[in-house]
């Protein structure tokens, strides 16, 4: 079921109302009930791995608490993880890896069972497990206790608005707010409302009216001249950060409804004045996960070697940020590429630094210049993060380098395609820029009723008469 | 009250206008027939027990209906190509035939389309359509669905209202349609869809495409000067975009698909006669002049017949509609013509082709001929101005 559908309109609305309906105390059974039907629609097989997980997760956190003595801690903690990832990597790597094991040795076409060439990946699975592995390695660092009770902890692992694609919320966030549940109050209804109104706005207007452009562009590039390349490489970026913004300001409007407060993913990325900035500002619950879980145990770990150990951390963690995306050698150049900006920022930016303490009047470029060069940096390595293979990437860039205006231009996308994108994108990035300095609510509760109607019926407005109504599935839903 | 009541109590009374704008464009659109699923659209033409003209102005699902229509149907002849082939009818032949128009749009729809055929439906004539701008590199295809899109199941409607309510309102104050035509029943034939409604045209049982405003236009009016009835492919031509934009090179991807297309049909055992479909007099004189004719179109023939006749197949280039005694007032617009030129193509074809001959009729009814109703009667039309659809 996807977000975007009437599907879900009528699942949501009729789970909404019952919540409410519900007495407090009955919530959470009530949202572990709905969020495995929601799970168990899109394969029921898939809800009861779903259950088996939550229910390992559960005990080994139990076990590792009890554990009398550190080693029996670490060794525990090591086990669980390791079961964790070892299944992640079962349903999301193995059938790619030994398909294109086949490929590449024609030998052992064949050699492998039809069953598990077929195994799809779970929905969300990649979510939800790095949501038990964070809870587990949390109880092991003592940040967390275990967590006594089991259907708030499976709530926190199956929250149907969550679970396709995230925000990852860490368990010691999430737990309190299901086991203590208070009224839900209307004002944080209402702005549960509003992002589910600016997320269908952002994914129905902008991001799936770029998608038809992008993926004609995309679907046959040596067929375009290279300015038509280069914007579609542009338009990209920005489909895919309303896509995704979109579906986080769904998932988190969604749970605010339920009296939920989910973790925002993107804070203004387009704006950040360097590499590592734009890396805590965009998937933000992804990378925080991998900074605290990945990045700073390896970068403890490697201490003694210098720069050498920071940059061995800083691939390996842009690495598996790459290949989380799934095992395509598209997304492991991506986060290669992400790796060598990263080493190459850190390592110069001292000496960035005083560059720019020597030379003032540059303090002004630097300002406007940094984030537009940051900007051109991603929309580069977003090249082999939409293409499907590394030729397809490389096509593009070749075909953008020649310079070739032979070709045909887009017929995909029309004046007035430009001006809806153009403005939906400056009219996203204000609301964003108000949301981030915490500014929106205070405008909304500010100003007359009849104020704030005409602002829901424009945008409301938007989405029935620009919005693209088709059954695209959101890109962070694959993943 | 309780915030979960007050905020439904107020999205119910935010919805309300929003409701009532919906409602309007949906009666319209149910009564049009807009809302005909796909499903039903196939099934009621593959039943052929009545004749159907069928034509939705605000949905267009015919690349999946002619591609799943000819794994149905299993034609002896079958057509298939763009609009541009879409006159082709039933009434040309002695044996069973399916216009396949519309469901290709660029040159690897040709295989995809013909591999999906079941061995029981193969044809045993395939009539390929090829448009110039198939192979020119400087074209491409755009659409926003893939063009055998499956319609889903139960929703269909639901987007169909979505996407397309605003355009009622806009179609009706620009007087493309007019409400009264809602209620219009047609004795002997029944007309699905806005433009069928309205306009008078659509898709019949066999695939074909009527238009029957054309023919009205002729028996009632005196037809528009050339520069008028073609203004919008003139000014094309004159822009160069669109299926004109200029060309001076054949697209060595578009051969290279045409050759997978005619070895594959040549393992099918399915016999193909190509052919390059005329233009309207008035602009294939435009592209001559604007040089087209040297640079691009004329430069196919040398390089596709060679091709066809490499796997045994024929080839045929109607470009030039002086081959084919065209005139203006035989075309409903640049492109396409309203169904006498195209007889006399299939009548072309079959001299040169024996296989073709053999499944000819031996007479060819008019061309607003309609299988099982005969001519249709003039109707009264909305006005000139071209629905969406």
């Amino acid at each position: 079921m996807q977000f975007v559908s009437v599907e879900f309109i009528v699942f949501f609305g009729g789970v909404f109302l019952g919540f409410h309906l519900a007495p407090l105390a009955f919530r959470k059974y009530y949202l572990l009930f709905v969020s495995y039907v929601f799970y168990a629609m899109w394969s029921l097989p898939y809800a009861v791995l779903l259950l088996a997980m939550t229910g390992l997760a559960y005990l080994a956190a139990r076990q590792i608490e009890a554990a009398s003595n550190e080693k029996g801690k670490s060794r525990r903690v090591r086990g669980a993880v390791l079961l964790f990832v070892l299944t992640l990597c079962f349903f999301k790597y193995l059938e790619p890896c030994l398909y294109a094991l086949g490929e590449s040795i024609p030998r052992l076409q064949g050699v492998f069972s039809p069953a598990i060439m077929r195994i799809a990946v779970p929905v969300g699975i990649s979510y939800y497990l790095f949501k038990i592995i964070s809870y587990v390695v949390d109880v092991y660092w003592e940040k967390a206790p275990a967590e006594k009770d089991f259907a708030a902890f499976a709530v926190y692992v199956a929250f149907f608005p969550q679970i396709l694609s995230g925000p990852i919320q860490r368990a010691v966030s999430f737990l309190p707010q299901i086991k203590t549940p208070l009224p839900v109050s209307y004002d944080t209804l209402l702005s549960g409302m509003r992002l589910l109104l600016f997320g269908f706005f952002k994914k129905l207007v902008i991001a799936d009216r770029l998608a038809i452009f992008v993926d004609g562009v995309y679907g046959n590039p040596a067929s375009f001249n290279s300015l038509t390349l280069l914007w579609a490489c542009y338009a990209y970026v920005f489909q895919l950060y309303a896509d995704f913004s979109g579906l986080t300001d769904i998932a988190r409007g969604s749970a605010k409804l339920f009296g939920i407060d989910s973790p925002k993913n993107f804070d203004l990325p387009f704006f950040a004045p360097n590499i590592q900035q734009y890396w805590r500002r965009w998937h933000m619950t992804l990378t925080q996960w991998l900074g605290d879980y990945v990045f700073n145990p390896l970068r403890m770990a490697l201490r003694d070697h210098g720069q050498t150990g920071l940059a061995l951390a800083l691939m390996i963690n842009m690495v598996l940020i790459g290949i989380w995306h799934g095992a395509r050698t598209t997304f492991l150049a991506f986060g290669i590429i992400h790796g060598i900006y990263l080493i190459v920022s850190v390592m110069t930016s001292k000496g960035r630094e005083i560059f720019f303490k020597k030379h003032p009047a540059l303090a002004s470029i630097r300002k406007i210049g940094a984030p537009l060069g940051v900007f051109h940096l991603v929309a580069f390595a977003m090249i082999f993060f939409r293409a499907e293979t590394l030729e397809q990437a490389w096509a593009m860039i070749r075909n953008i380098a020649v310079l070739n205006f032979s070709m045909a231009s887009s017929a995909f996308f029309g004046k007035k395609d430009i001006v809806i994108v153009g403005l939906g994108i400056l009219f996203m990035e204000a609301i964003h820029f108000l949301q981030s300095r915490a500014k929106i609510q205070k405008i909304f509760q500010g100003t007359f009723p009849i104020f704030r109607w005409a602002a829901y019926y424009a945008l409301t407005g938007a989405i029935l008469a620009l919005g693209q109504f088709s059954t695209k599935d959101f890109i962070y839903f694959k993943f | 009250m309780a915030p979960v009541y007050r905020l439904t109590f107020r999205l119910a009374v935010f919805s309300l206008p929003i409701v009532l704008v919906l409602a309007f464009p949906a009666y319209v659109m149910g009564r049009a027939g807009e809302f005909t699923s796909t499903r039903k659209v196939m099934e009621l033409q593959e039943k052929n027990e009545r004749p159907y003209m069928i034509c939705p102005a605000y949905n267009d699902p015919w690349g999946y209906i002619k591609y799943k229509s000819a794994q149905h149907r299993g034609a002896d002849i079958l057509a298939l190509g763009s609009s541009r082939v879409m006159m082709l009818r039933q009434t040309f032949f002695r044996v069973p035939f399916y216009n396949g128009a519309r469901g290709v749009s660029e040159m690897k729809h040709f295989r995809i389309f013909l591999e999906a055929l079941p061995e029981k439906a193969r044809p045993k004539i395939l009539l390929m359509g090829l448009d110039p701008n198939f192979f020119n590199p400087g074209w491409v295809w755009s659409s926003s669905f893939p063009i055998y899109y499956e319609p889903p199941r139960y929703k269909e409607w639901l987007l169909v209202l979505g996407k397309r309510w605003k355009d009622v309102y806009w179609d009706l104050a620009r007087g493309a349609f007019e409400l009264g035509m809602l209620r219009r029943q047609t004795p002997g034939i029944e007309r699905i869809g806005l433009i069928a409604k309205a306009k008078n045209n659509g898709f019949l049982n066999d695939g074909s495409y009527l238009y029957q405003d054309f023919f009205d236009a002729r028996k009632t009016e005196i037809h528009a000067p050339a520069d008028e009835s073609f203004k919008e492919d003139l000014e094309n031509v004159r822009m160069g975009r669109d299926v004109y934009v200029p060309a001076s090179e054949i697209s060595e991807s578009s051969l290279a698909e045409l050759e997978r297309f005619l070895a594959q049909a040549r393992r099918m055992k399915v016999h193909v006669i190509g052919y390059v479909p005329p233009y309207a007099p008035a602009v294939y004189k435009a592209l001559r002049l604007k040089g087209q004719d040297d640079a691009f179109l004329g430069r196919l023939e040398p390089v596709l017949k060679p091709l066809f006749k490499k796997y045994g197949f024929s080839f045929f280039d109607f470009k030039n509609p002086e081959i084919l005694s065209g005139v203006d007032e035989e075309f409903h617009d640049g492109e396409h013509d309203g169904g006498e030129v195209s007889a006399r193509i299939v009548k072309a074809m079959a001299q040169k082709d024996s296989l073709l001959k053999k499944l000819m009729a031996p007479a060819m009814p008019p061309s607003d001929f309609v299988p099982g109703l005969g001519v249709l009667a003039s109707q009264e039309t909305s006005s000139e101005r071209p629905l969406y659809g």
